[in-house]
């Protein structure tokens, strides 16, 4: 609740823009709505939606809201508490996620939203995670994790176009950390939490969920 | 590492990547507040286009009718926009017989121009640019100490062409040579940058505008912008909608 409070916060300041302000966007026009095709590449299924508002010449904030469904194959590779290895089912994980993302365009001389920019993002989120394992003694332990806590943080640059003076290209590249805590479960699920963070490479697997993304927006300038 | 910790890192990288940007820049300079009034009309005179090939020893000029006409017509579109009146007198759409023209605004300009160049004017920062939240929602403004001033001799076109605000605009776009050696360098040790680098045309283009008060002799409004990028429609039309709007507001 208070992550949604805070959301409204961020996008009442972002619309007080005074009267004098001379943000000029794109001809005028300051919000563009997207949606991010590499997600739904990397991901089963769900959908993305974002919507952009500049509301500073170089600066814009940037909701997104994103669910996913995606199974994670669980490799575990050790006996922790006599769990041996996996079932060839993979765990299941929906999920949801708000992104708040503020832009910061390079060019001083060209308008923003249009032209190469830097951004840092927090998102927030919950999954519910369902799967089984086999123990030891081939006995099969079925878990479900209801309402997962998931943050992330991220860092990244991107440039983006406009085609015909509506239609939105965004393409951009970030690194972030991200962390899935599943409480009394995060032992079981050390395979799946380092992956849920990034859509396109996680490194340091089981210590570290640091990871690489990246995002490819199509979407239309709205007003 | 704590999320705390992750929180300033990621910050403090945030505002190191602010430092990736480009040599591009913007500065606006007006008139002080007592000479500022309302742009509803204003005549722009013989918008001009330099292209020039800096990367060879010889310089090469292009051809600039097109980005000429993509001017003319950016900027009609633009104050139309804006509800701006703008009337262009450019001398290759004008009729033999508009001789005024040549007898009057090519001097005029001529004037607007020189005045920018022979004359030591020193800015102030405008109070309302201080503020964080001014400099978020403002290019750079700066105020005249001292308002540049054209002949007074040319006043009476006030009258004749019902506006006395006349304006000079033009761009200036060059190939320069690229730095492999510098780009490759920072590809290496500082791949964020590298990548900037390498996104960025190897071109500079400078675009100006300067709107002069003919009734009070006076430069009312100066800016200049340089843009890492090629003079094409789409950011011409992007710079000078930009550009009308800040003058628009500034007035």
């Amino acid at each position: 609740m208070l992550k949604l409070r805070l959301l409204f916060c961020v996008l009442l300041v972002g619309t007080l823009s005074d009267a004098a302000a001379q943000v000029s966007g794109y001809l005028g026009k300051r919000l563009v709505v997207k949606t991010d095709l590499v997600d739904y590449w990397s991901f089963e299924g769900g959908y993305n939606v974002q919507a952009e508002y500049l509301f500073a010449r170089r600066h814009s904030l940037q909701c997104e809201f994103q669910t996913k469904e995606i199974g994670y194959d669980n490799y575990l590779n050790r006996s922790i508490q006599g769990i041996r290895y996996d079932t060839d089912d993979p765990a299941q994980v929906n999920s949801w996620e708000g992104v708040i993302a503020l832009r910061h365009y390079l060019s001083r001389a060209l308008p923003a939203p249009k032209g190469l920019y830097a951004y840092q993002q927090f998102a927030f989120g919950e999954a519910d995670i369902s799967g089984n394992y086999v123990f030891d003694n081939f006995e099969n332990f079925d878990y479900k994790v209801a309402d997962a806590d998931y943050w992330s943080v991220e860092l990244g640059w991107g440039y983006q176009t406009f085609l015909l003076g509506r239609i939105a290209i965004d393409v951009g590249f970030g690194f972030n950390y991200s962390e899935l805590d599943a409480g009394e479960f995060n032992l079981v699920l050390e395979d799946i939490r380092y992956r849920h963070g990034s859509n396109l490479i996680q490194l340091e697997e089981r210590l570290q969920f640091f990871g690489l993304s990246a995002h490819l927006g199509v979407g239309c300038l709205l007003f | 590492m704590s999320r705390t910790t992750m929180s300033l890192v990621v910050i403090s990288l945030y505002f190191f990547t602010s430092c990736t940007s480009t040599n591009t820049g913007m500065l606006v300079e007006t008139a002080k507040e007592e000479n500022l009034c309302s742009l509803e009309k204003i005549v722009l005179i013989d918008p001009e286009v330099v292209l020039v090939d800096n990367r060879k020893q010889e310089k090469v000029f292009f051809a600039t009718d097109r980005i000429e006409r993509v001017l003319r017509e950016e900027s009609q579109a633009s104050a139309d926009r804006l509800n701006i009146d703008l009337v262009t007198y450019d001398k290759e759409t004008l009729a033999n017989t508009e001789v005024n023209f040549y007898n009057e605004l090519q001097h005029l300009r001529y004037q607007i121009l020189r005045s920018n160049l022979t004359q030591e004017v020193k800015s102030a920062r405008q109070e309302e640019s201080t503020t964080f939240w001014g400099s978020l929602q403002q290019p750079h403004t700066r105020e005249f100490a001292k308002d540049p001033s054209i002949s007074p001799a040319f006043g009476y076109l006030a009258e004749q062409y019902g506006t006395p605000y006349f304006a000079v605009q033009g761009v200036y776009s060059e190939y320069i040579p690229i730095q492999w050696k510098r780009r490759i360098t920072t590809l290496v040790f500082f791949p964020p940058f590298g990548i900037a680098q390498f996104l960025t045309p190897n071109t500079n283009t400078f675009y100006y505008f300067i709107i002069a008060d003919v009734r009070s002799g006076k430069v009312i409004h100066r800016e200049i912008r340089l843009a890492n990028n090629r003079a094409s429609r789409q950011n011409l039309k992007l710079m000078i909608y930009d550009s009308f709007n800040v003058a628009l507001k500034n007035h």
